[in-house]
């Protein structure tokens, strides 16, 4: 597991929890891998896994059952607005720069939309 | 089961293989020899005291590095027991390896005589049953004594060297560490005669005579300054061992 | 509830030479902690001082309440080098045979805290062989040996002194795996090494050493929310951007 050094672990763990729920690897209502496994995983802290699920707590993301470990919300609302969120992230960095290159909004979906077709045929 | 009683497990196990090993390659090394007279029809007799004496010596030299080593070894020293108890249980086990030592090379020796007879042992057997049996117990445990007394004193010598060699502001290199050795030893050793010595005058020992009374009496004394030593030169190792010693490996 | 370790004004002199000096410490329950610092800036002898294998010349060392070495001794599991301490009298001569299983078989007799079935484990995870014989151990294969029997004893505070020194970066990988799978939750852990970076997300807090003493505690978060800065960027920072005698 590579991280970035000067963005604490907890968050980029977070992070990669968060980006596993959207893409489904973990399904809305399942169980999530103990504290100690997924330390394993991230070869982390229990401590910093811990930390990473506790703010997912109280995000609402995963729910805590007494005795049983954690579970993926069922709340489809709840992971919407995480993909939302996370996509506007992502967002965020690429629209500044190609505003910085001097496009406006129409120039930049025009060549997302260009881009997106062009991938798409490269894939096939 | 105490923390003692696993220690002394441990070291009891470790000496008793090393004297057994000692004591197999004596017997080896005698059946060898009578194999190679029985081949070659070497009629000549061989006394088997040099044998007895040589594994003695390399017993008693590889217990004494043995003990020391205890102490140098990390292995040891992070065991959960006080250095007091670390210290009885390795002179406590080197003790039972010395008894086990000895006892098995008479058993040897006297075996290897009955077996493949010889006139020098058997004139050195005979010299010595000359029923004085509370002598020759005498003689004995003044022997063992002695080798405690060895083992001891090679403590003390290795504590103190590491000790003066830590206060000294140099690294401790090979070099200096042999000379410091020698150093030590010596410095030891003027004491221990100066103070053996006028102990031996003090209990009235001017007149030696070659007359057995004499002899007894001499023993006597030896036995008394030999416990005394082994006590006072126990003391000053648990001293150095709890204050200043560290372990090297 | 007691810290698990507590250091007090310790001062530590050899060959006349302060090697640590006014060193103050303490540390909670259920922390894995880096100690950092220069080659020669006093990490090991740090560790050994804590569990007795050096004198201290004066201070305090406080281990889960306890004061006597000998009391710390069964609070504390330390690596410690297993070649050099279990050569025996027959060293480097063909009877001396010290296979790993006999090492086992030590820690067994000597530490009432030892567990068979968590060193069988982590033995059976780091794929170690029983029969094999020390010294023909290769420095990667003896470093999980020590790992597995330091952590199969059941203590409060375990020491780890460059345990990923001279390894592969597979096995580096592997050990520290081993490490977050076989710590117990209770255990506070002290790991000093070069790889600041590959062990940087394991650790709560670092200790940097540095003057003979310690320099500062921190926690690995802080210093990233503060200083916007990775663990090894800051620690080369505290040493004048490396000009340190590393």
């Amino acid at each position: 597991m590579e991280y970035i050094d000067s963005i604490p672990i907890y968050l980029q763990i977070k992070d990669i929890l968060y980006r596993k729920i959207i893409s489904n690897e973990y399904e809305l209502g399942s169980q999530l891998p103990s504290v100690r496994q997924l330390a394993v995983q991230f070869s982390a802290n229990t401590n910093t896994v811990q930390k990473s699920l506790k703010e997912m707590m109280e995000e609402k993301v995963i729910i805590p059952q007494r005795g049983k470990g954690n579970f993926v919300t069922e709340d489809e609302q709840i992971i919407n607005k995480l993909r939302s969120h996370i996509v506007n992230e992502m967002f965020d960095a690429t629209y500044d720069k190609l505003h910085s290159l001097n496009m406006n909004d129409q120039e930049i979906i025009d060549s997302f939309k260009n881009y997106v077709k062009q991938r798409d045929e490269g894939d096939e | 089961m105490s923390n003692i009683n696993r220690i002394n497990k441990d070291l009891f196990r470790q000496r008793g293989k090393l004297v057994s090993i000692i004591l197999g390659f004596h017997i080896l090394a005698i059946v060898l020899m009578m194999l190679y007279k029985k081949v070659f029809k070497v009629t000549d007799p061989t006394s088997l005291t040099g044998g007895v004496l040589i594994a003695i010596i390399t017993g008693i030299v590889l217990l004494v590095i043995s003990v020391i080593y205890v102490f140098d070894s990390s292995k040891y020293r992070l065991i959960p027991i006080s250095s007091n108890g670390l210290y009885f249980s390795n002179i406590l086990s080197a003790f039972f390896a010395i008894i086990y030592l000895l006892v098995g090379e008479a058993i040897i020796y006297f075996g290897a005589n009955a077996i493949f007879p010889n006139p020098y042992d058997q004139m050195m057997i005979r010299d010595f049953n000359v029923n004085q049996y509370w002598f020759q117990i005498k003689l004995v445990i003044a022997f063992i004594l002695g080798i405690m007394l060895i083992l001891v004193g090679s403590v003390v010598i290795r504590l103190l060297v590491s000790l003066i060699g830590d206060l000294l502001p140099i690294k401790k290199q090979t070099f200096a560490t042999v000379i410091l050795t020698l150093i030590v030893i010596w410095a030891v050793m003027v004491p221990f005669n100066v103070i053996t010595a006028n102990t031996l005058i003090l209990l009235g020992v001017q007149e030696v005579t070659t007359s057995f009374s004499s002899i007894v009496r001499m023993l006597n004394m030896s036995l008394f300054i030999l416990v005394a030593w082994n006590v006072v030169l126990t003391f000053l190792n648990l001293y150095l061992l709890n204050r200043w010693s560290e372990a090297t490996r | 509830m007691s810290k698990v370790l507590e250091i007090k004004d310790l001062r530590y002199k050899k060959n006349h030479k302060v090697i640590l000096d006014k060193v103050n410490l303490s540390l909670d329950n259920g922390k894995i902690v880096g100690l950092l610092g220069a080659n020669g800036a006093g990490k090991t002898t740090l560790m050994r001082l804590i569990v007795g294998l050096n004198s201290k010349t004066s201070g305090q060392i406080t281990v889960a309440g306890v004061e006597s070495k000998e009391a710390i001794k069964s609070c504390v599991s330390t690596t410690y080098s297993l070649k050099s301490a279990f050569k025996d009298v027959f060293a480097n001569s063909w009877l001396e045979r010290t296979r790993i299983k006999d090492i086992v078989k030590f820690y067994q007799t000597v530490y009432p805290d030892f567990s068979l079935d968590k060193y069988q484990e982590m033995a059976d995870f780091l794929a170690l062989d029983s029969r094999q014989n020390l010294k023909n151990l290769s420095t990667g294969e003896t470093e999980k040996l020590t790992i597995a029997l330091t952590l199969a004893r059941q203590v409060q505070l375990y020491l780890l002194d460059e345990p990923l020194n001279g390894i592969d970066i597979m096995t580096r990988k592997k050990i520290i795996k081993s490490i977050i799978q076989w710590k117990n939750e209770e255990a506070t852990m002290i790991i000093s090494s070069h790889y600041v970076k590959e062990i940087a997300a394991l650790l709560d807090d670092v200790i940097i050493i540095k003057d003979q003493t310690i320099y500062e505690v921190d926690s690995v978060e802080e210093i990233q929310n503060k200083y916007h800065l990775g663990v090894e960027a800051y620690y080369e920072q505290v040493y004048g951007g490396g000009s340190a005698d590393e």
